[in-house]
């Protein structure tokens, strides 16, 4: 399998010399330099602590770097007006490592937020949402207030919701971290066939058997610094 | 498992919940109740200031004393009509009337009672001179010309006091609109600060919100909802118990009113205005709301 679909137009993401910092603490991540072509798929490793969450922050654009540019679908993220970041963020699917469900909704409700904030028909709503909870195995429990759900289920809801708006960029902090072997096999597939279908997707993980069943390039932060490490089999065949 | 679902309509924010709202909706209450008495006030006084206005302001009463020494009828009534020609002389009286003993015991009446013997009081005779409208009535030379004439009558210049009862109620009434004006800052800041500290309590929902795409108008639309619906059912309270008090006002008053509250009335249109309170309410907390979420999400994110 392909790693990088670089297509030679200009990137979906592009951070140029960008540094990261909270507050007076020091830099979290200094002088950046990343592209991610259209349609790409990379996994994202480092230490706990190592920026992964600073950095799948900004793809979100729900942080902006201290110093530097970060350009998101062809926009640099500086010079964005709030609704233009809102309807950026429209193209983006995250799924967070704590899920970060709205709890006192149900699995479906939580589903169904980024559809209802793009205006959706409540009927286009439904069929959508409950097609996708059935895929994930969750429709029995779709009417479930999401703090009586299981980790697992959790994070299957969270996925859906990542998912469900046919997101052009896909960012997952862990997505496989809570749920079993087959609901992990299936979520990863779910992931590559979005990809395959031309979504941009980055997964953060420490699984390392996750990075080598998968053959995708691997973005590695270490130092608060930046490397980008081609497919295993990419280096195979190099070899 | 495949029935109709019903979508959480545009509430993803728990604001139901909220512990702000039991305070804001008693504080919202509290200043429509404020609002409408006052304004009630304000219409009252009004009315009653116009009511005098028209009343007095185109007559004038003219007082002829009871003779020192005994006067036979033909002499008291020569008295009388001296005075009476002299008014009617004058280019600018339209009309000169002699009230009679059953009026002057009717103005008596609420300070000497009912079972009053007007024969047994040195009580004088009255005219009343209503003046043409739109001419000039010198009062100064009037009086002067009758002390010449006749000194035992007097003039009594309804508007002097009249004038000053005015300038009073306008004083009164721009105390009123001092007390609305402050009752609707005060209402205005405190849902604006409670909007404010529930943004703070939800932050991280709107967080979410926000990675999801939604714009800030999104969640403000939410607040505004809240808004409207405590301003509604807090301005219907307040409004309630504002009507309340008005009617137990009324009752108490009825037991004492003389001419001058007896023509104050509330107008349909000011009743409308008082019973609308509670929709401007609404929109007064739901456009507040809407605005200090959107002030306020500025700086988030």
């Amino acid at each position: 399998m392909a790693a990088d679909k670089s297509t030679g137009s200009e990137p979906i993401v592009d951070m140029q010399n960008v540094s990261i910092r909270y507050g007076s603490d020091p830099e979290v991540l200094s002088d950046i330099k990343l592209s991610l072509d259209k349609g790409s798929f990379h996994f994202l490793t480092g230490k706990s602590g190592a920026g992964k969450t600073s950095l799948l922050s900004m793809m979100y654009l729900a942080l902006k770097p201290s110093k530097g540019t970060v350009t998101v679908f062809g926009t640099n993220i500086g010079f964005a007006d709030r609704d233009t970041m809102a309807l950026m963020r429209r193209r983006i699917g995250v799924v967070f490592q704590d899920f970060r469900l709205l709890e006192h909704l149900s699995a479906y409700d939580n589903v169904a937020v980024p559809l209802k904030v793009r205006g959706m028909k409540e009927s286009e709503i439904e069929k959508r949402v409950r097609e996708l909870l059935r895929w994930v195995e969750l429709e029995p429990s779709m009417h479930k207030i999401c703090s009586t759900l299981s980790g697992g289920e959790k994070q299957r809801v969270a996925i859906a919701r990542a998912v469900i708006n046919r997101p052009e960029i896909l960012l997952a902090d862990e997505p496989t971290g809570n749920v079993d072997d087959d609901i992990a096999q299936k979520l990863m597939k779910l992931f590559v066939e979005m990809n395959r279908l031309g979504t941009t997707v980055v997964i953060a993980t420490h699984s390392q058997e996750l990075i080598s069943h998968y053959n995708y390039p691997r973005i590695h932060l270490e130092n608060k610094s930046l490397k980008v490490f081609p497919a295993l089999r990419s280096i195979a065949h190099e070899g | 498992m495949r029935g109709k679902i019903k979508l959480n309509c545009g509430s993803e924010l728990p604001l139901k919940k909220d512990q702000a709202n039991l305070f804001l909706e008693i504080m919202t209450t509290v200043m429509v109740f404020l609002f409408s008495v006052t304004l009630a006030g304000y219409y009252f006084i009004n009315s009653m200031a116009e009511s005098w206005q028209n009343g007095i302001s185109g007559s004038l009463t003219v007082q002829i004393a009871p003779s020192a020494e005994t006067l036979t009828e033909q002499e008291q009534n020569l008295r009388i009509n001296k005075v009476i020609t002299f008014f009617e002389n004058q280019p600018s009286v339209d009309n000169v009337a002699l009230l009679s003993q059953r009026q002057k015991q009717q103005l008596l009446q609420p300070w000497l009672g009912d079972k009053i013997n007007l024969e047994t009081l040195p009580v004088p005779e009255l005219l009343d001179v209503r003046l043409q409208e739109g001419q000039v009535f010198d009062y100064e030379q009037t009086a002067a010309a009758l002390a010449d004439l006749a000194p035992y009558a007097s003039i009594d210049n309804h508007n002097v006091w009249l004038h000053r009862l005015l300038q009073l109620a306008s004083a009164v009434q721009t105390i009123g609109v001092s007390v609305l004006m402050m009752v609707s800052t005060v209402g205005a800041l405190s849902i604006f600060y409670a909007t404010c500290t529930s943004l703070g309590i939800h932050g991280n929902i709107i967080e979410i919100l926000h990675i999801m795409g939604a714009k800030d108008d999104y969640i403000a639309r939410q607040y505004a909802r809240r808004g409207f619906w405590i301003g509604l059912f807090s301005g219907l309270a307040g409004t309630f118990f504002a009507l309340t008090a008005f009617w137990w006002l009324r009752q108490s008053a009825l037991t004492f009113e003389s001419g001058l509250m007896s023509n104050a009335v509330i107008a349909t249109d000011e009743w409308l205005m008082l019973l609308s309170l509670p929709l401007w309410t609404a929109l007064l907390t739901m456009a507040t709301s809407y605005w200090a979420v959107r002030r306020t999400l500025r700086k988030i994110m």
